[in-house]
């Protein structure tokens, strides 16, 4: 009788309480982009902008009418023509302008870039110098901001799956870039990067 | 097996069932020290401040929930970068893959109710939250990010159990056909327009004039309930009622256009514009309660069936055992044969002891669905494209009852970042209520009162050791 008295008055004691979550946190760390973030789903991550960027890279420095033209070429490259087509939410931005600042650095003055992201900053500049509020540094005039021989573009699409029966769902993302003529139209280079991701959420959340 | 070994098996299972109970228990708020919520709340809209406090308190359980409920508040004040980063924010934990999630495979346990896990919403609220992610984009004049969005959002629906039901969810690709349409992309605007088309056959398209988009929501967000059909072949724990009447939308605003021509032979003059008032229904573009009852069932409620079967099972045991025990009571009670008295009531104290463990297995067992759900969601969409100059800045939205009764009028800013301008009206108001979400702590905190903490008083400069003593007053 006195254990049966221990076990209700337990019962009752326990049943009552309720402990809090306290997530101790973690602490920050560095993660290398390269690689597989701690955070996955199906979609573009920064391994794949990383890894699609610098391939795109290399592959462009092989094109001769671009890293190897008798007279360096004024290329283009921002994502005012790069269209993003798939279901993944993402900044264009951070894949062309890792694909710039890479190209640049690699290329070594073999392609002149031109920062047309930067004309309205650049024109204002100029009616300053020329209105003689401001000197006229030490570079020198030129008679107009630069023109571009060639300019990227590109498109990003995907397919997507999913099996509503085991929960898996994948998607299939192809990025593809393009460098057009400015004059002719004439694509002097294109690349394509692809990839396919397949994860299954946990039951709980199926 | 010897009597006191039985007690000692049948308390263990118990207590067990009563601990395991306990500990997985993560619905409390936490408590938060009132310099880091004073510091959290600092750039944050103060009509919000007790949202955006439980949202402090609640922690990683709650956050999508709470993400999502700020992020579309926050929508209706204005407050656009806010509600842009609730929603990204939302929509990343939404869309991370949980494997080998410890909190998740609490809510499989037998012991552990579904609402531990971290919540990602059931997919009419995920699809939801993409929609109004993708609005932000639209507002902003990134079409591209938008038409991902509400993509994103459409993919939400394929979870549903009924094929007839996957991928219904025709606000989507309507909203993504129209994404394409501002962007100039006339190749996918025509794709997904077609897809739309396959869903809802009757809604009209947008006319090669319009430049702009009129949504005006509707209702309150379904509600959802837990419980078992029990003639049903497949268990369907997560259930829904709608928790609004039928209402429609007029759209008026007024126009300028040009007057009569001058007559034939009279002078030509600049044409004279004239004002004219115009009205237009919003036709009904998506039923957020349809979406969210037709999913079916979920994989996870096959779980919680065992859960149930577990919990009736234990109960059976439990009555058994409590019958055995007052019939061997009687027993004890009425024999004259003092070994059959003394046989009698030990069995009589075992049956007690197993019916007590049994009943108290039975009742930690968790079956109940997780009902917290997103509750300032509207329960309809209604859209409208239409041709719209310039000079008109904000539209007047009459809510109508079914009935044609004028309910309320609304005002819907029309906001113009790229090609096309967007307007978008709610009935009734977007910011809730109730700073916590529906079901989203324990019982008793669910109605306590919201205080935030107030910042501790300063301390008292403490003179420094070479200063005169003050002066006594006299």
């Amino acid at each position: 009788m006195r254990r049966l008295m221990i076990v209700a008055s337990s019962a009752l004691a326990l049943s009552a309480c309720q402990t809090v979550q306290n997530s101790a946190g973690t602490p920050t760390t560095y993660q290398d982009p390269a690689t597989l973030g701690a955070v996955k789903g199906v979609g573009i991550e920064s391994q794949d902008i990383v890894s699609m960027t610098d391939q795109m890279m290399r592959d462009m420095l092989t094109e001769p009418r671009l890293a190897n033209a008798a007279t360096a070429p004024n290329v283009i490259i921002d994502a005012e023509y790069f269209v993003n087509e798939s279901s993944s939410r993402i900044n264009r931005n951070s894949i062309t302008d890792r694909l710039r600042v890479s190209l640049q650095r690699a290329s070594q003055g073999r392609m002149n870039f031109v920062g047309r992201h930067y004309a309205n900053m650049v024109q204002s500049e100029r009616n300053l110098k020329r209105q003689g509020v401001v000197d006229k540094a030490t570079t020198g005039t030129a008679a107009a901001q630069k023109g571009g021989d060639y300019r990227l573009g590109g498109r990003i699409t995907s397919l997507d799956a999913r099996d509503p029966r085991t929960g898996m769902m994948s998607r299939y993302t192809q990025i593809i870039f393009e460098m057009a003529d400015l004059e002719s139209g004439d694509i002097v280079w294109s690349g394509i990067y692809e990839f396919s991701k397949a994860a299954a959420d946990d039951v709980i959340y199926r | 097996m010897g009597k006191h070994s039985a007690v000692r098996l049948t308390m263990s299972v118990a207590a067990a069932a009563l601990v395991s109970a306990c500990q997985t228990t993560r619905e409390q708020e936490t408590t938060v020290k009132p310099e880091v919520v004073h510091s959290y709340l600092a750039d944050k809209p103060a009509q919000l401040h007790k949202h955006y406090f439980v949202t402090l308190a609640q922690g990683q359980r709650n956050k999508v929930l709470n993400d999502m409920r700020l992020g579309l508040a926050n929508i209706e004040l204005g407050n656009d970068a806010q509600a842009e980063h609730l929603l990204d924010d939302a929509l990343t934990q939404i869309e991370t893959i949980y494997v080998n999630n410890e909190n998740a495979a609490k809510a499989r346990e037998l012991f552990t109710k579904e609402l531990v896990k971290d919540f990602k919403g059931e997919p009419y609220e995920r699809a939801m939250a993409y929609y109004y992610r993708g609005l932000l984009y639209l507002k902003a004049g990134d079409y591209d990010n938008a038409r991902a969005s509400f993509k994103g959002g459409f993919l939400q629906d394929s979870f549903a159990d009924e094929a007839q039901n996957q991928a219904d969810f025709g606000l989507m690709p309507f909203l993504q056909g129209w994404a394409s349409r501002c962007r100039g992309n006339t190749v996918t605007a025509e794709e997904d327009f077609k897809e739309f088309k396959a869903i809802r056959p009757g809604f009209p398209l947008p006319g090669n004039a319009d430049n702009a988009l009129v949504l005006v929501e509707t209702g309150s967000a379904p509600v959802k309930y837990s419980a078992t059909d029990p003639d049903s072949t497949k268990p369907k724990y997560l259930k829904y009622r709608r928790a609004s009447a039928t209402e429609t939308a007029m759209v008026k605003f007024t126009d300028q256009v040009a007057g009569p021509a001058p007559a034939k032979g009279a002078k030509a003059a600049a044409p004279v514009m004239k004002s004219v008032d115009r009205a237009v229904p919003a036709n009904l573009l998506e039923d957020v309660y349809y979406q969210a009852s037709t999913r079916g069932g979920r994989e996870f409620d096959s779980v919680l069936a065992g859960k149930a079967q577990f919990k009736d099972a234990a109960n059976t045991v439990g009555n058994v055992a409590m019958t055995g025990a007052l019939v061997a009571g009687a027993l004890a009670m009425n024999s004259t044969n003092p070994q059959t008295q003394r046989d009698s009531a030990a069995a009589a104290g075992i049956m007690l002891l197993m019916a007590v463990a049994a009943k108290a297995a039975a009742e930690a067992a968790e079956p109940d669905a997780d009902i917290r759900y997103w509750d300032n969601l509207p329960d309809r969409v209604h859209a409208l494209t239409l041709p719209l100059p310039p000079s008109v800045t904000s539209l007047s939205v009459d809510l109508l009852a079914s009935d044609g009764t004028l309910l309320r009028t609304r005002e819907a800013k029309v906001t113009r970042a790229g090609p096309c301008a967007i307007a978008w009206a709610r009935g009734e108001s977007a910011v809730p209520a109730n700073p916590r979400a529906p079901s989203s702590t324990s019982g008793q905190a669910m109605f306590s009162p919201v205080v935030i903490p107030p910042l501790p008083a300063p301390e008292p400069a403490k003179p420094a050791p070479d200063a005169p003593p003050p002066e006594p007053k006299s």
